[in-house]
């Protein structure tokens, strides 16, 4: 039962991929109108998985979420996979902040394939992320990929857009003990951004680089990374433990270091029924705590 | 023009003597009151600590399960003002004094309460002193120590590594806001009875104040009151005005003025207090007080002016009809009545009568919004002989307020550069105190926010204001406005403090360092303090270029 229904997601996967199904991606990819990237995009493009532990992501392989912090993790990828998330950000913001999040990853022997939409907005505001990227182990120990990004806002007749990309490496260190198995992942997002408006203001988005360490002590996950840029300082922390049958718990934390600090803690919990994900997380922050909790509830198809 | 034939007017032609400076030094002065204060080098400054100055006296002192106990007392009486332990366990028990801000320690010295020095059996054989810097309270360092016979009176300056000698033999202290004894020993199994913990500092006193008098032989209308201060890091200088006929003043009730403000009491008025609060947080750098001036004019405005209103009882936050009643008296050596000032409360739909005859309003100009709270009428003409000036509007009041008023000379701002106001006094018969009933509303109410996206730089958009009321407080309470990033990076903050009323802020899409802060969402938080939840309001705004 479990095998045919992991079959048909499958096959539904391959079949949105035919030939004809392609192109009309191409088409849509070509003639989506770019916005732009800039300051906009500070809202985490966190899944309901990664939310959950903290952030700490970028060395995390087996989802499509990890694609979204670290291209080269698609390369790892065995099977094709689908995943989205919806977010409820900040509850005690009057009218609600919502987000949507979604990707895919396709396996292929040549390397792996990322599709990903992320959107974000308010009454009259919005932002929206399209990220295609290829992933490809170059090494048995090392996998490079990169994303191009398409990022823009608009709100009423202001709009801004660019065209941004992200190159990222894994790299295996392997078994450091008979149970715990190591990896490290590097990444630098936002290459290529401009750094002045046509007017020559600045306030742009800036380049920024993570430097990501999981270790897997037997069936669980250990994550720390540490993402910086021109003027921010970030520390997230993860973990995963399994919890009974299928259930997962995960939690974590990040603390964000910029004018002011920003320290949030978050707990979720993650459930594989068939080749169905279920995934939810509950975020907080402390500094930021009369603007109430996030919640980020998620699912992910995963197939042959 | 009927308005201008209904009262004098006169257009004042004759000279008049120029503002007058008054200074400390003009001549041999003594100020009434001095604390803490010494004059050197042609300015006051905080004086120095003596050698046997207990700083700790009247400091909070707390044991380790937080309670207070009466060790900076100054007294070491039978049970009333020492510390005994309920039982003879008292192995690391510890008192720690807060001496408010950092200070010079140079010793400590513990004294045995009265019970101990019946019975020295009952002080304690060992102890330990410590201190710690306020940006680190955990991080004590050992000022003195002595494990076993101990004797009666401690004293650290033999032993204390406080003290810091570098290699030319030059001594410097060491800071510290808290001061803990430990007890580490205790014989024959008695409790223990300790009477005062004094410190012992260097360096300046942390605060003291003077107070002058200014006085003259007839009224006058003082102006702007000024001083020049060298303030070093850490350092600061508060000055106080109030009427100087008045044989006490509690000064906790009267507030602060910045530098060059008019002083706001009624004129006029034959004599002036100044108190000046001098303090440091650094233990070796003293403020330094150099001089203090008080413009005043023997030339008065009007000879008196008397001002109550009506009605005295309102409805809170409804729009009411609100009259001032201006009585005045002026001489032929006054300079007359070019302004009228109102404060209080912003006062809309104004109309103006002297004398029981409306004045047309091409007679005078109201400028509404020169300060929050204040309405000022320019009269074209001035107003030279006893009149009754009524001047009626409308108003919305959150809080019992008084409604003042005040008056102005054109020749005299023209003169000196500002206007100098002539306060009203309350009319003894009746009150300028308007009271405000009705159940208070909602914390933070009616926001309302002018567009919900700010483009910097652009004509039409280059700032959002948040205009809302603040009900149900009386006493000055912070409101803000925090400006959050959607990652949570606080990106600005603005604040004003005052009691119930309408509020505006303005958010021109900068930073708290100035800069034009990236295109995108913002979320906001409208906060009074120590309102709790029904205090803060939330939304977004976008910043877009």
């Amino acid at each position: 039962m479990r095998e045919g229904a992991k079959k048909a997601v499958g096959e539904g996967l391959a079949l949105s991929l035919t030939s004809r199904n392609r192109a009309a991606i191409v088409i849509l990819i070509m003639g989506l109108q770019p916005l732009g990237a800039f300051a906009a995009f500070e809202v985490e493009q966190w899944g309901a998985h990664s939310a959950a532990m903290g952030g700490a992501f970028s060395a995390h392989v087996g989802t499509v979420e990890g694609s979204w912090f670290n291209p080269a993790l698609a390369a790892s990828m065995q099977v094709k996979m689908f995943t989205s998330t919806h977010v409820q950000l900040f509850r005690g913001v009057p009218g609600g902040l919502g987000q949507n999040l979604g990707g895919v990853v396709v396996p292929t022997k040549y390397g792996g394939f990322t599709l990903s939409f992320k959107q974000f907005g308010d009454s009259g505001y919005n932002e929206q992320i399209f990220e295609m990227g290829f992933a490809h182990k170059i090494h048995d120990r090392f996998s490079f990929g990169f994303q191009i990004g398409n990022e823009g806002w608009v709100y009423d007749n202001w709009k801004r857009r660019d065209w941004l990309a992200s190159v990222g490496g894994v790299y295996e260190v392997g078994w450091i003990t008979p149970d715990t198995y190591a990896r490290i992942g590097l990444v630098a997002q936002g290459l290529g951004s401009d750094t002045r408006d046509l007017r020559g203001l600045t306030g742009q988005h800036p380049s920024r680089y993570v430097v990501a360490l999981e270790v897997r002590p037997e069936q669980q996950i250990f994550a720390a990374e540490v993402e910086t840029d021109r003027d921010k300082w970030e520390v997230r922390l993860g973990c995963e433990t399994p919890l009974v049958g299928d259930w997962k718990l995960r939690f974590g934390g990040n603390v964000l270091s910029a004018a002011t600090l920003n320290r949030t803690a978050s707990i979720g919990l993650g459930y594989t029924w068939s080749s169905i994900r279920f995934d939810y997380a509950y975020s907080h922050s402390y500094d930021l705590s009369s603007f109430g909790a996030t919640h980020r509830i998620g699912i992910g198809l995963f197939g042959s | 023009m009927i308005g201008l034939a209904i009262f004098m007017l006169v257009i004042g032609s004759e000279s008049h003597a120029e503002i007058k400076r008054w200074h400390w030094d003009d001549e041999p002065y003594t100020p009434l009151v001095e604390r803490n204060i010494v004059w050197l080098d042609g300015a006051y400054h905080l004086a120095e600590l003596s050698e046997e100055e207990n700083i700790a006296f009247g400091k909070p002192v707390k044991d380790d399960f937080g309670l207070r106990v009466p060790l900076t007392d100054g007294k070491i009486d039978l049970i009333v003002s020492e510390w005994i332990s309920n039982s003879p366990n008292v192995f690391g028990r510890n008192f720690v004094v807060d001496l408010g801000q950092n200070r010079a320690i140079t010793k400590v010295r513990v004294l045995p309460g009265q019970t101990a020095l019946n019975q020295p059996e009952y002080f304690v054989r060992g102890y330990r002193i410590e201190a710690a810097h306020e940006n680190s309270r955990d991080v004590w360092r050992l000022l003195a120590e002595r494990p076993k016979h101990f004797n009666l009176f401690v004293d650290t300056e033999a032993d204390s590594s406080w003290k810091v000698i570098d290699d030319d033999g030059l001594i410097s202290f060491r800071e510290a806001r808290y001061v803990r004894l430990t007890i580490t020993r205790q014989d024959r199994s008695n409790w223990v009875a300790i009477g005062d913990i004094e410190v012992f500092g260097t360096g300046f006193h942390s605060d003291g104040d003077i107070e002058f008098n200014f006085a003259t032989q007839d009224p006058v209308n003082v102006g702007s009151i000024d001083w020049e201060v060298d303030l070093p890091d850490g350092t600061n200088l508060e000055v106080k005005a109030n009427a100087g006929s008045a044989d006490y003043v509690d000064w906790s009730e009267v507030p602060s003025i910045n530098r060059g403000v008019q002083y706001s009491g009624a004129e006029p008025m034959k004599g002036i207090k100044i108190k000046a609060d001098l303090s440091s947080k650094v233990a070796f750098s003293t403020p330094r007080f150099e001089s203090l001036t008080i413009d005043y004019d023997q030339t008065l405005v009007a000879s008196s002016v008397f001002c109550h209103i009506e009605p005295n009882q309102v409805q809170r936050k409804k729009i009411v009809e609100i009259t001032y009643f201006i009585d005045t008296l002026v001489g032929a050596e006054d300079y007359g009545i070019d302004w009228i000032e109102l404060n209080g409360s912003v006062i809309d739909d104004i109309e103006l009568d002297i004398d029981g005859l409306m004045l047309p309003t091409s007679e005078y100009d109201v400028l509404p919004d020169v300060d929050l709270n204040t309405v000022r009428i320019e009269l074209l003409s001035t107003i030279r002989r006893d009149s009754r000036i009524t001047i009626t509007g409308t108003t919305r009041l959150f809080v019992n307020t008084e409604l003042r008023a005040a008056v102005g000379s054109r020749i005299q701002a023209e003169r000196d550069g500002y206007i100098n106001w002539q306060n009203a006094m309350e009319d003894p018969l009746d009150s300028w105190d308007l009271q405000v009933v009705g159940a208070p509303g909602d914390l933070i109410s009616s926001i309302k926010q002018s567009g919900s996206v700010i483009s910097p730089g652009s004509l039409d958009a280059d700032l959002i204001s948040f205009d809302f009321e603040v009900d149900n407080i009386s006493s000055a309470t912070e409101i803000s406005i925090e400006i959050y990033s959607m990652n949570g990076n606080r990106v600005n903050r603005l604040s004003d403090s005052g009691t119930a009323g309408v509020y505006r802020f303005e958010w021109d899409g900068r930073s708290e360092s100035n800069e034009i802060v990236p295109p995108g969402l913002y979320m906001y938080q409208i906060a009074v303090e120590g309102g709790g939840e029904e205090g803060r309001r939330r939304g977004t705004c976008v910043v877009a270029y």
